[in-house]
């Protein structure tokens, strides 16, 4: 046999070896499975969020699963633990992407802890869907691989000062705050407006986190006297700075962010109707709690988390949810990240489940909810009632 | 003569084999690695203070925190080369911690606790309300420090910066507990009148080891910022406290080997335990009270006892002085 022979028969070989050999599969996705990786402060003293956001997202995936998955595969969710710490969500995305090989994240309830991790989705092109964290940083400017279905905190900010604006003869605003990344998202866009809208910040006061008294703070706004008062305060403080302030005799109204949405747990924690008559809250939900816009999604969250007290924070995580699953669908039983991330881009109007809004993406649009509605409770402090954008007294 | 020559030899392999980890972890716990090396050199710092001095200091984090800021604002918003801002942040640490310890001399137990941690309040209070030049609560994004036109991104090559630096200060910090300084600081944690009528200017002691112990975690707190690429003054807060203190007193008090051991345990644990979220608090937990009941000298400290691990002399020519001729017994 001649060498040339010879040489022609490898190659032969080579080229049937090559050809034999499969497509390298994507990432996360096997014949019957679709991996989700999720992560979220499982540990810690804000794990007590963590937990309700999380299950509301997985609440979605099961459903989905007892319905027989997406195009033919089941969604795998792998959970781990970034106890809203920087360093340690970093490595629990790491090893999501690294170890467990997922085909996306969808997580991140932290604003400072995702936005360390940001790099890592960018950089091994995960596709990443922002579970609840508020921070623009995260999705602004935007990166090809990351998406929000959360209202940002600048978007919170926006509704909260447009509705100001509508209020009869509010001109002097008092700004009761805590000071950390989630607060200062908020007020960013609200601080470059407000001057503009004819405002004016009389008060600028500063609610440590965890504060069981607002005693100071309550006297300091009803010495500057303002005509509304803006709080930017986790649902703890704000309950807090409310009873003070009745205490005090301070007049509202009061405008709250939409952490303090569920006012009727605003209400208890602040020891009565009376504390929160004139408090108005941004909101991202549909409907509060019991409602009937929400009883769909209440009911796919207590089917599978039937022990678990429902809260808003339990309707958090699925609109995110509904948007991977939809985008899951639309890319098709060939499924890659860049197939999933162009039919994240292609969805217009989606379903959002409980959130106010309709999802929205595009090629240059990474924030798919933008729109929130304003909150208030009833006359008899039983319900609450939706406003919609703008102020209406309450009969 | 044989122990330390082994141990010198034990320690080029460990190096060595550390060395190579790049070639066969995959990112993931080539991240917790760094993290590891990291907190070697934080712990050490702390155990100067805590273990061998006895000073219940609880500013660590904070100075931690000023230490990484000090690397990323320097590199990010100056420009400043990596190279040179690694050391200052140890030097900025030092000199706020000196400046911090000075109302701290004179204190003893709680009311030493009590002002530092007030201290650690303060400092996290600039970070945050700073805004001007600490960027406040966005935190500070940290641009990966380069090598000529080498930029060392990445967990792996990363690595290789941290490992060297945490040898550099592992080698130091045993120098410096061999010599004078280091023994002057467990006469004082001992007793301060006995270490007095020794020659031993106590309040000076002190102020030295604040700022040795400052200046290590300003050399953790900027290899931290270059390992994570992002810091926001949250992180050096109690929990983070929590994390140092553990570090020190399971890892074994008054033993610079104590600062690896324990930082590799309190690394590692709830990586190892990231299945089991609800239990790892609860197994966090109860170490630390088997610690502080049956070891209370840490895992070190165990080790030695059952001579596993070599005693840590704290001279460099102890066999002279283990030889010396003593003076007869007068009967």
């Amino acid at each position: 046999m001649s060498t040339r022979r010879i040489g022609a028969g490898i190659a032969t070989l080579v080229l049937a070896g090559l050809l034999a050999t499969p497509a390298l599969a994507e990432p996360g996705v096997s014949a019957t499975t679709i991996k989700i990786g999720m992560f979220g402060p499982l540990t810690g003293p804000v794990s007590v969020y963590g937990y309700p956001i999380n299950n509301g997202a997985i609440a979605i995936y099961n459903e989905i699963n007892a319905k027989g998955g997406i195009n033919g595969r089941k969604l795998e969710i792998v959970h781990e633990d970034g106890a809203c710490d920087p360093a340690k969500t970093r490595a629990a995305v790491k090893k999501l992407i690294s170890r467990d090989e997922v085909f996306l994240i969808h997580g991140g309830s932290c604003s400072a802890a995702v936005f360390a991790a940001r790099e890592e989705f960018v950089e091994e092109k995960v596709p990443f869907m922002v579970m609840a964290a508020t921070m623009d940083k995260i999705s602004d400017p935007m990166d090809k691989y990351i998406f929000t279905t959360t209202l940002p905190g600048s978007g919170d900010g926006r509704v909260m000062l447009d509705f100001i604006k509508t209020i009869p003869g509010v001109k002097r605003l008092a700004v009761v705050r805590n000071k950390n990344e989630w607060a200062d998202a908020k007020l960013e866009k609200f601080n470059a407006n407000y001057k503009a809208a004819g405002l004016e910040v009389i008060a600028d006061v500063e609610l440590a986190r965890n504060a069981t008294d607002a005693t100071t703070q309550a006297l300091a706004v009803k010495q500057a006297n303002p005509d509304a008062t803006l709080l930017v305060t986790y649902p703890g403080e704000s309950a807090v700075f409310l009873r003070d302030a009745l205490k005090y005799g301070l007049k509202g109204p009061y405008i709250g962010t939409n952490g303090i949405m569920d006012v009727l747990d605003l209400k208890d924690r602040a020891g009565g109707a009376e504390a929160v008559k004139d408090v108005y809250v941004s909101a991202f939900l549909k409907g509060p709690i019991g409602s009937p816009e929400m009883k769909e999604w209440t009911d796919i969250y207590v089917k599978q988390f039937p022990n678990d007290k429902l809260q808003s924070l339990s309707f958090y995580g699925m609109s995110g949810a509904l948007t991977v699953v939809a985008a899951l669908e639309k890319a098709g039983k060939d499924l890659t990240r860049e197939k999933f991330i162009a039919a994240l881009e292609s969805i217009n109007k989606g379903n959002a489940g409980p959130a106010f809004c309709e999802v929205q993406f595009a090629k240059d649009r990474r924030q798919g909810c933008l729109d929130g509605t304003m909150w208030t409770l009833s006359a008899d402090g039983n319900t609450i009632v939706n406003l919609g954008p703008s102020w209406k007294k309450i009969k | 003569m044989w122990v330390r020559f082994c141990e010198r030899w034990f320690g080029l392999l460990l190096i060595l084999g550390l060395a190579c980890l790049p070639f066969f972890l995959d990112k993931y716990t080539q991240f917790v690695v760094n993290l590891i090396l990291v907190y070697v050199t934080v712990g050490i710092g702390l155990n100067f203070l805590l273990g061998y001095t006895g000073q219940f200091a609880f500013a660590h984090a904070a100075l931690m925190g000023i230490g990484a800021y000090t690397v990323g604002l320097l590199t990010t918003r100056l420009g400043i080369s990596f190279w040179i801002a690694l050391p200052l942040a140890g030097v900025a640490a030092a000199a706020i911690g000196g400046i911090g310890a000075l109302p701290a001399l004179r204190m003893k137990r709680a009311y030493l606790a009590l002002v530092t941690l007030a201290f650690a309040e303060l400092i996290q209070w600039v970070l945050i309300r700073w805004k001007d030049v600490t960027l406040g609560t966005d935190g500070v994004s940290i641009r990966p420090p380069r090598f000529f036109d080498y930029a060392l991104k990445g967990d792996y090559k990363i690595f290789w910066l941290i490992l060297v630096v945490t040898v550099i200060m592992y080698v130091i910090a045993r120098r410096l507990t061999e010599s004078r300084i280091g023994r002057s600081w467990v006469a004082v944690r001992e007793n301060e009148i006995v270490a007095q009528c020794n020659g031993i200017n106590v309040t000076a002691t002190k102020l030295v080891v604040f700022m040795v112990s400052a200046f290590y975690a300003g050399i953790g707190g900027g290899l931290f910022a270059a390992t994570l690429g992002y810091i926001v003054p949250d992180g050096f807060g109690l929990l983070q406290l929590v994390l140092h203190f553990s570090i020190v007193v399971i890892g074994g008090m008054g033993s610079v080997f104590g600062g690896v051991i324990g930082s590799l345990l309190l690394t590692t644990l709830p990586e190892l335990l990231r299945e089991y979220p609800q239990a790892l608090e609860l197994i966090y937990g109860i170490l630390l009270c088997i610690f502080i009941i049956f070891m209370p000298t840490g895992i070190a400290g165990f080790l030695k006892q059952w001579r596993v691990l070599p005693p840590e002399v704290m001279s460099r020519n102890w066999q002279a002085l283990r030889d010396r001729p003593r003076p007869e017994k007068r009967s």
